[in-house]
């Protein structure tokens, strides 16, 4: 997938303009925000919990090498072969040659980010091999020209149904028909022929579980059975970081993944896939491959970011961000918005790229403070600002304005004087009134705004004045 | 009990009264109030920025002038947390500063909190009124835990409060996002306001200045001159 | 150096493995698989009759749809029962597991095998059912293929009393007691199939089936 982070600003300003987008980020804000309010509260404890799955994440981390070793082990003794891949275009040979070697013509896909990350269709496509979206957002995607996903679990939230109406009546061929229910029919329907006629299956994994050898999926939908148990062969591609020890550690995880994601206390499936198809069993595949990908995470390890690597991918970052709701996903720029998009983009498709997106958040840490895993969001944000610094990469007047303003502080007379000046300037500016509706120093504050007028003198002039 | 007041570098510069609001509270709870002349800001938004070298040299000028106190009172949450939680890790490097920095931090106080939960203030100097609607700024409420605090005070004060939708909500303020991103910033502020002004509430009260004249700021672009929007301490220590 | 290597290499070197630390790292690991450490869970009353009652509750707000009977004798009867109600066609796809029961008795038209598109009613037993979540566990098998909750649009399932445990931690529990290892496909079911993609709206019945029913079977 191409990034289109360096043009956020841009993206933003095209969001903010779209009265449709802005309509239908209103609409999904608060059943998100409000369901998981309520499906947290089903946990005796779910601070513990989360501090559980943050202790979970943190150790398989640790000596990741080895939990990979293991799980390979496991995965490969079940009959699953096991294959890596460095980055995106590694990822793409490797499910080409897979489809190749097994005469596939076409490849139903469940929901995986790493796919959207690698292009993965682009090059199924180029190959002679259809890839199918199968979960209704990301379908929906496929048939708009492979538009880009604005949320990782809800890829079109920012769709309006008026929309998905038209699409669905375009591509189909069918009347156009409004009716919610009706149009998931249609697509189940149009989905059902993909599922039997496809000769391989394409899923992502929400976790790796190195005591079976198998692979977790969760879905609502169903599609992500379907992709596993109808074609003959079953591809999971995978980040290297989603391994976890044991079942019970499912099990823990599995309390915290829907609830924060949808405000579910339990996804309608979750599916254990251990190995290939059994003597005498009539389904599931008779290939399983696993594909697990670097594609920048084994920088991370060891780094001061490893505690991204926690992330499962739940989307509580997004759904809460005052940023997110107020652009939707798209502005982004790559396939992971909001908050743990803001630091991973930069991490994985090169700092320099996605200069904005760190700076494109309030800190308010509302992330921090809903995320399962307890990822420290906001302190990896200002971590990566900092190494914006250290490379040069911000604007001259940025780093001079910081480095002047920082000076000064450290030097109390001349602060003193420099801000009795600076604050008389500001109310000449104000010309008596309350508020100034025009500051050239800091133009990007009165885009949308009024700037407050000073009193006039500085408290430390007046406390002076006041204690002679 | 020797108590400093740390000032803040917005309130010094843009709403002095509102330092002289804190100042009148802190003697009203029986401290002997100091305001020490050289403080300037706290590195906050050197640290943010990402600029590590100068926040290392504020957070050492602050604990140098505030390491000799009982209490240090600040009356904005933001950076109150910056002193308390960041200066710590900004001086990790150092342990003998890191060791001064959190032998501070123990002693660094939001001021809701501390007229609340240290000197227990009974008596309310001010009088306010009307009706108001409390707005929770983000990082006094979620690594602070300010929530309670001063809708205690303003019901000591006699204050009715009428809670918004999303008062926990950011208001989009953000310190460098509210200039970087004017118009994201201003737009979630639009929410802000409506949500607040959805009230009926006579004024929009906080405790943190940056998200006060970004409300302001937003209400004012919005044609509603009414709406008053006040900094916590004022209201306290309101003579009408 | 291939891949693999490739990027063993790089998490050895950024986690400073060495053949020293690999062994007591090792030795950590296995005994993290073996201690099967249990989370903080919310508090489940584990009596018999109580997780019978919490597993309809939850069924009930997935929107699944329970019965309960007395036998598993008195099943072919309940499901018949339930199909007419619903104007379904009194036919199915059952789990060869299953076979043995009268269903020619009540006038069922069973077919035991795994389901095919054209299949519209699916029975299955369950490997247990978890009552913290209203959660049915199915594992695959010769006898109990996937398919048949998936396929059709409506799935019946037949929940013995004694099969209900408090968590996916027992759960597991049983498999390993049970099974030993894990099945080809485990298939936790909470529910019908459901979307919330267009407009948050949930829809029953996306890709897997719209209708889920539960028999309880209450001395089985």
């Amino acid at each position: 997938m191409k990034s289109r982070a360096h043009r956020f600003k841009e993206n933003a300003a095209a969001s903010l303009a779209n009265p449709v987008l802005q309509a239908n980020l209103r609409t999904a804000k608060g059943k998100f925000v409000d369901k998981r309010a309520i499906a947290i509260k089903e946990l005796d404890d779910f601070e513990a919990t989360r501090e559980a799955a943050k202790d979970i994440r943190n150790r398989v981390l640790e000596h990741l090498d080895l939990w990979l070793e293991k799980f390979e082990e496991v995965a490969c003794a079940r009959g699953a072969k096991v294959l890596w891949a460095k980055d995106g275009e590694e990822v793409c040979r490797l499910v080409v040659e897979i489809g190749k070697q097994h005469g596939v013509k076409k490849a139903v896909k469940s929901k995986s980010m790493l796919s959207e990350e690698a292009g993965l269709n682009q090059a199924l496509e180029a190959a002679g091999i259809r890839p199918v979206e199968t979960d209704l957002g990301e379908y929906i995607l496929q048939i708009n020209d492979n538009e880009p996903p604005s949320h990782i679990i809800a890829p079109v939230v920012h769709k309006s149904l008026d929309e998905v109406a038209d699409l669905f009546a375009k591509t189909h061929k069918t009347p156009r028909k409004t009716d919610i229910p009706a149009l998931t029919r249609e697509a189940r329907e149009v989905l059902r022929e993909h599922f039997l006629s496809a000769e391989m299956g394409i899923s992502g994994g929400n976790f790796l579980i190195a005591e079976t050898g198998s692979v977790a999926l969760v879905t609502n939908e169903g599609n992500g059975r379907m992709v596993t148990t109808l074609p003959r062969v079953h591809v999971v591609i995978t980040g290297i970081e989603k391994v976890i020890p044991t079942l019970e550690d499912l099990a823990t995880l599995m309390r915290l993944l829907p609830r924060s994601a949808t405000g579910q206390s339990i996804s309608n499936y979750v599916s254990l896939l251990t190995g290939v198809k059994a003597a005498g069993e009539s389904d599931g595949p008779e290939h399983l491959y696993f594909i697990l990908v670097d594609s920048g995470r084994a920088g991370l390890v060891g780094s001061e970011f490893q505690d991204m690597l926690r992330c499962i991918r739940c989307g509580a970052c997004m759904n809460h961000c005052p940023v997110y709701q107020t652009i939707g996903g798209q502005a982004y720029g790559w396939g992971y918005p909001g908050p743990m998009g803001s630091v991973l983009t930069p991490l994985y498709t090169g700092l320099e790229n996605a200069l904005d997106l760190p700076h494109a958040a309030t800190l308010c840490n509302q992330c921090g403070v809903v995320c399962p895993v307890k990822i420290p969001l906001p302190d990896l944000l200002r971590r990566l600002r900092e190494k914006q610094l250290e490379n040069h990469l911000r604007p001259w007047f940025e780093r001079m304005a910081l480095k002047a303003w920082a000076w000064v502080a450290e030097r109390p007379s001349l602060y003193a004087l420099a801000t009795r000046f600076g604050v008389r300037y500001l109310a000449w500016l104000a010309g008596g009134q309350k508020s100034i509706p025009l500051l050239g120093i800091a133009p990007g504050w009165t885009q949308g705004r009024d700037f407050p007028a000073p009193e006039g003198k500085t408290f430390r002039e007046l406390y002076r004045a006041r204690s002679r | 009990m020797k108590v400093a007041l740390f000032v803040t570098c917005l309130i010094d510069l843009m709403r002095p009264r509102v330092g002289f609001a804190a100042l009148e509270l802190l003697t009203a709870a029986g401290g002997e109030v100091e305001v020490p002349e050289t403080q300037t800001c706290c590195g906050q938004p050197a640290w943010n920025s990402g600029d590590r070298a100068s926040a290392i040299r504020l957070a050492k000028k602050l604990i140098a002038e505030f390491e000799g106190f009982d209490y240090v009172v600040v009356p904005s949450g933001s950076c109150a947390d910056h002193i308390k939680h960041e200066y710590p890790a900004i001086l990790g490097d150092e342990p003998e500063w890191q060791a001064r920095a959190v032998a501070l931090g123990r002693r660094v106080y939001e001021l809701t909190d501390f007229l609340v939960h240290v000197v227990r203030l009974e008596a309310v100097p001010g009088r306010f009124a009307g009706r108001v609607t409390y707005h929770d700024s983000c990082t006094g409420l979620r690594s602070l835990g300010i929530k309670a605090q001063p809708r205690a005070l303003l019901k000591r004060a006699g204050v009715e409060v009428l809670e918004m939708n999303g008062a926990e909500e950011c208001c989009g303020f953000g310190g460098t996002f509210s200039v970087k991103f004017g118009e994201i910033s201003a737009a979630i502020a639009e929410r802000k306001c409506a949500n607040a002004c959805a009230t009926g509430a006579a004024a929009i009260v906080g405790g943190d200045l940056g998200c006060l004249l970004n409300i302001e700021g937003k209400l004012r672009r919005m044609g509603d001159e009414t709406t008053q929007v006040l900094h916590i301490a004022e209201v306290l220590t309101a003579k009408s | 150096m291939t891949s693999r290597e490739d990027i063993l290499a790089r998490l050895r070197a950024r986690l400073n493995r060495s053949e020293a630390n690999a062994a007591a790292a090792r030795a950590a690991l296995e005994a993290t698989l073996a201690a099967k450490a249990i989370g903080p869970r919310p508090a489940i009353d584990t009596q018999k009759s109580a997780l019978a009652g919490r597993l309809i509750e939850k069924s009930l707000a997935q929107s699944s749809t329970v019965d309960c009977v007395a036998s598993l004798a008195e099943a072919p009867a309940a499901v018949a029962r339930y199909l007419a109600t619903n104007g379904l066609p009194a036919q199915a796809v059952v789990w060869p597991a299953l076979a043995a029961l009268d269903w020619a008795g009540v006038g069922l038209a069973i077919q035991a095998r795994g389901a095919v598109d054209a299949d519209r009613v699916g029975i299955t037993g369950c490997f247990c059912a978890i009552a913290e979540t209203g959660t049915l566990m199915l594992c695959s098998g010769p006898a109990t293929p996937a398919t048949v909750s998936l396929l059709p649009e409506t799935h019946i399932a037949l929940v013995p009393a004694s099969r209900i445990v408090p968590a996916m931690e027992e759960a597991f529990a049983l498999a390993r007691a049970e099974l030993g290892a894990l099945p080809r496909a485990v298939n936790f079911v909470s529910g019908p199939s459901r979307t919330g993609d267009i407009e948050q709206t949930i829809v029953l019945g996306a890709h897997g089936p719209s209708r889920v029913h539960l028999l309880l079977i209450e001395g089985a």
